[in-house]
């Protein structure tokens, strides 16, 4: 059995350069927050963790995060024995989301491929636990993981329009939270497979990705995704009085917060210790998984739990245990929890080496295929085919050009196998493309280019997340296992199907929707889904 | 009154998507929301956007759309009395 050990790390943020300095500015109780006028052409002002003038928003920021990171772990990025994973929400929004990942690939002369996991803002976590797959079924011995996020008039825009933002310094969990802010950043983590780890060593344990099958913006009120997280790493055989902190989500949305502590409740988990750190470098969305478990971990080798900026008074309904002040723990494990758009729920064990906590064991046994079905633009307008299914879903037409691809792809896939919306934890939905939401990109940004007509649409906005299409075919089949969305550069079945494998790791997973969905525009789309299952 | 909530209704139409739905199927006070229409929050924001866009009205706080948006007449009332454009 393979331990995966945390061998090097970086942070770039607008707080500092290494996770070091970025490590003291939080103890310092230091913030990048601030109020921002004019910004990226934005015509209201809003609070942000933004880079200085002097920061060029690009792969040459990913490559120096990565490069120290590498340093640190002494690897040789163009070995072939490596593998890069990224996170990202949106990439930058003027190119399609794997551009930078491949450059950063390049840069460094490696020459597997880089695949980029957009799982909204549980993107980091989820390039972790796609990486700790890769290194335990022995498809590469190191992997370099690189999250960031960088905002634009696009992203800002779009939260806006949620009227999601808090027009002050984000106050998680406490009982006027008024909304999130959002950041900038970079984060990496090198990982290595070993046989062995030491108590000197971190090792990441055991992860989690479920759906809650519930809404496409708005988080479970139940829990549901975050629970069933908790659940999953839970498996390891951790008990409660092991770990030393949950470091949640914690936008500081009325919703998120609530539903976090209620996940937390139900996991019987209410007693550890909480925190939060989007006080400090606001919600740096697919470098906020990778940044928080830097953090996390040097807080347990300091032997602290992080102070939660901004939290005053606990306001959400259950009694999570929580502080603004920092605290001191001998404990050698924390859970990093995190949730988003899609429905989408992550969360992922970490403890120091040496530890008895059980990981996931590689899948061995074999697979079978159960259906498969086609979808492609020759056929006729998206609308067209959705009505020749024969089966009114009135939300249909609210999706996305892609979320209809996917939604149409699926129907006709299990219109051969039977169906029943009946509840399934046991079935994942796994989606991949090279073109992400580049179709959907477009139609979002006519609503903000013209000053004149500038009304940003919150439904086109959300739509732009390319793991929206998953939650949709979740939402639609009472799907409530892992849900992944990954922008690779070009359409390689082997690579597919063996990161499907990987994925049937994860003990919960019987059965698995899995497609290359790939939405040029309303008239140029092709779809290929795939219903495979767990052979016994 | 009775102009402007026929008005509306195309808007809202169009505004959500509402595929095949015809004006005379919105009743003028049945709920948008929950029953009804079967609104939901991403619809509410959108709806806020369409009352900037088409009437020139900035709904600062979210949470005041609740009152407004409880049917096509409350939020052809609110219109009325607010429109700049």
């Amino acid at each position: 059995m393979k331990r995966i050990r945390v061998t090097g790390d970086s942070i770039i943020s607008p707080l500092g350069t290494g996770s070091e300095e970025n490590f003291l500015a939080v103890l310092g109780g230091k913030t990048a927050l601030s109020r921002h006028e004019g910004t990226f052409g934005l015509p209201e002002p809003f609070f942000a963790s933004l880079f200085g003038e002097e920061v060029s928003r690009d792969e040459s920021l990913l490559v120096r995060c990565a490069s120290d990171a590498m340093e640190r772990a002494g690897i040789d990025p163009s070995a072939a024995d490596v593998m890069f994973f990224f996170s990202s929400v949106k990439g930058d929004v003027d190119r399609l989301l794997y551009e930078p990942a491949e450059n950063v690939r390049k840069h460094f002369g490696n020459p597997n491929p880089a695949v980029t996991v957009s799982n909204a803002c549980t993107s980091g976590v989820c390039a972790l636990v796609q990486a700790m797959r890769a290194l335990r079924a022995g498809k590469c011995s190191k992997a370099v993981v690189v999250g960031y996020e960088f905002l634009s008039k696009f992203i800002i825009s779009g939260f806006q329009s949620f009227k999601a933002l808090s027009p002050e310094a984000c106050r998680p969990f406490d009982r006027d939270r008024v909304g999130l802010n959002l950041g900038e950043a970079v984060a990496a983590m090198v990982l290595e497979a070993v046989d062995a780890t030491t108590e000197n060593d971190w090792e990441l344990v055991r992860g989690a990705i479920r759906n809650d099958a519930n809404h496409i913006s708005g988080p479970s009120r139940t829990g549901e995704g975050s629970y069933n997280c908790l659940r999953g790493v839970l498996s390891s055989g951790i008990a409660p009085e092991e770990i030393a902190f949950l470091n949640v989500h914690g936008t500081a949305t009325p919703y998120n917060d609530e539903m976090e502590s209620i996940a937390i409740d139900r996991a019987g988990l209410i007693g550890v210790p909480v925190n939060a750190l989007k006080g400090y470098f606001g919600h740096t969305m697919g470098a906020a998984g990778i940044l928080e478990t830097i953090l996390s971990m040097r807080a347990v080798d300091k032997g602290l739990v992080l102070g939660v900026r901004g939290f005053e008074n606990l306001g959400v309904s259950r009694p999570v245990n929580i502080s603004s002040a920092k605290r001191e723990t001998g404990k050698k494990a924390f859970v990093k929890l995190l949730s988003g758009f899609g429905g989408i729920n992550a969360a992922l064990l970490c403890a120091k080496g040496g530890n008895s906590y059980l990981p996931e064991d590689p899948f061995e046994g074999s697979l079978e295929l159960e259906a498969e079905a086609r979808v492609d633009s020759s056929e006729g307008p998206l609308g067209d085919l959705y009505r020749a299914l024969g089966d009114p879903y009135p939300k249909f037409f609210k999706m996305d050009p892609l979320s209809k691809l996917g939604y149409i792809a699926v129907e006709r896939l299990l219109s051969k196998t039977g169906r029943s919306f009946e509840l399934r934890e046991d079935r994942a939905v796994i989606l991949f493309s090279t073109k992400g939401c580049v179709c959907d990109d477009n139609n979002y940004k006519k609503t903000i280019e013209d000053s004149s007509e500038y009304f940003p649409s919150p439904a086109l906005f959300v739509y732009t997340l390319p793991n929206i299409v998953g939650g949709e075919i979740s939402i639609r089949n009472l799907y409530k296992g892992e849900t992944s969305a990954y922008v690779v550069p070009e359409r390689d079945e082997d690579m597919i199907m063996e990161t499907v494998r990987e994925a049937f790791s994860d003990p919960e997973t019987a059965s698995a929707i899995v497609g290359w969905v790939e939405c040029a525009s309303e008239t140029d789309f092709t779809a290929q889904v795939k219903l495979i299952k767990r052979k016994f | 009154m009775e102009e402007l909530i026929n008005k509306l209704k195309l808007e809202i139409i169009d505004a959500l998507n509402l595929d095949g739905m015809t004006p005379e199927e919105i009743e003028d006070e049945a709920p948008l929301f929950g029953e009804g229409l079967g609104l939901d929050s991403i619809d509410a924001l959108e709806l806020i956007v369409l009352m900037e866009k088409n009437y020139g009205i900035k709904l600062a706080n979210p949470a005041d759309g609740k009152k407004i948006f409880s049917s096509v007449k409350t939020m052809a009332e609110y219109i009325a009395a607010n429109r700049s454009k």
